[in-house]
């Protein structure tokens, strides 16, 4: 986020992806996202800390995926086509890894639905996929989220490299289907630092030949940090 | 293709202005804005009565994929919300330039409204966007 409110007030011009860890588990919510009391005691019970985004959308536990982060000007782009920019780049990355990854065309979400936790499958990110998130076959695998501000835009989404979908349940409470896959389901073995740099060579990869991308700034600024 | 009604005025922000018959302007987000942000699930709008400059934001319209600010049009004093609008931000999707009204503002000064783009600019600028998207 600093980086952004940077590149907001135009300290630094620089755009960056980004690629981290979490220190452990945590759940991060979106931030218009009303958090009962009954989560937040769960959470502090299972010692979960609970950390608001800055960008919109439900639930995610994170702790056991890599998230990434992408902060650019998006010019003339529309929420749909950045997605799509930074998709292209995902989709590389993974493809190195031999997982064919696409943007979901899956469940719609449903407007007017409040943003409340715990609701049900709805409450978190991968209990639900829409048009801009990477799914493979029918499994979500990359949920994303975007603010925009000011000619600029942070995207940020989390990629799970194992299944947390017990953890996640158990946290939000949701008895919906399995919509969501993992790395380790996909490509047994591959540790977060592999994930790391397939990602950050498919970013190059897509980014580097296009022949006129919004956000080719950003190839070279790119940073890894793990 | 989007829809542009020809009695409003337009921003490079994907908002409309309606010039009302007591000099106040109603304020929304047009055809085009809601579709590209997608399902609309909340809004975050001023307090009545709350100053307003043209040009800076006056609060946030998050939608199932994206938080994204509004901006004030015009300087002025916001007069009114549309309550019914920020308890069911559907309204936004279904019906923008009618029901999923937003605000509505006292101008500071009402030339300003002069300045924003007419029906015949502002498709002219989406043009221009939507050529821009397809080169890259």
């Amino acid at each position: 986020m600093a980086l952004f409110e940077n590149a907001i007030r135009k300290e630094s011009l620089r755009s960056v992806v980004r690629i981290y860890r979490w220190d452990g588990p945590a759940l991060s919510v979106g931030t218009h996202q009303r958090v009962s009391e009954e989560l937040a005691a769960r959470c502090a019970r299972l010692g979960v800390p609970v950390v608001r985004r800055c960008t919109g959308g439900s639930a995610v536990l994170h702790g056991r995926d890599l998230t990434y982060s992408v902060v650019a000007r998006h010019g003339t782009r529309g929420v749909l086509e950045a997605y799509s920019e930074v998709a292209r780049g995902l989709i590389w990355g993974l493809a190195l890894l031999g997982i064919d990854a696409r943007v979901g065309m899956g469940s719609q979400s449903t407007a007017g639905t409040p943003v409340t936790v715990p609701l049900g499958a709805r409450s978190a990110c991968f209990g639900t996929t829409v048009g801009a998130d990477l799914r493979v076959g029918s499994a979500k695998i990359c949920g994303s989220a975007q603010l925009r501000r000011r000619g600029w835009l942070l995207q940020h989404g989390s990629i799970p490299l194992a299944d947390d979908r017990a953890l996640t349940r158990r946290i939000l409470r949701h008895s919906g289907p399995n919509t969501s896959t993992c790395i380790e389901h996909l490509r047994p073995g591959t540790s977060d630092a592999e994930l790391s740099a397939c990602l950050v060579l498919g970013f190059e990869r897509s980014w580097g030949s296009a022949r006129e991308v919004a956000l080719e700034e950003l190839l070279t600024n790119l940073e890894c940090v793990e | 293709m989007s829809t542009v009604p020809q009695d409003l005025r337009y921003t490079r922000e994907h908002e409309w202005a309606r010039l009302e018959d007591d000099g106040r302007l109603t304020i929304g987000v047009t055809d085009f804005a809601q579709e590209q942000l997608g399902d609309v699930v909340f809004l975050d709008l001023p307090e009545v009565d709350s100053a307003v400059e043209g040009g800076e934001p006056l609060g946030e319209v998050e939608s199932t994929k994206s938080v994204s600010d509004l901006y004030a049009p015009v300087t002025g004093t916001v007069v009114e919300i549309n309550v019914e609008c920020k308890d069911n931000p559907a309204a936004l999707n279904q019906d923008p330039y009618g029901e999923g009204w937003l605000l509505v503002l006292d101008p500071s000064d009402p030339a300003e409204f002069d300045g924003l783009m007419t029906p015949e600019e502002y498709s002219q600028f989406l043009e221009e966007q939507a050529g821009e998207g397809e080169e890259g």
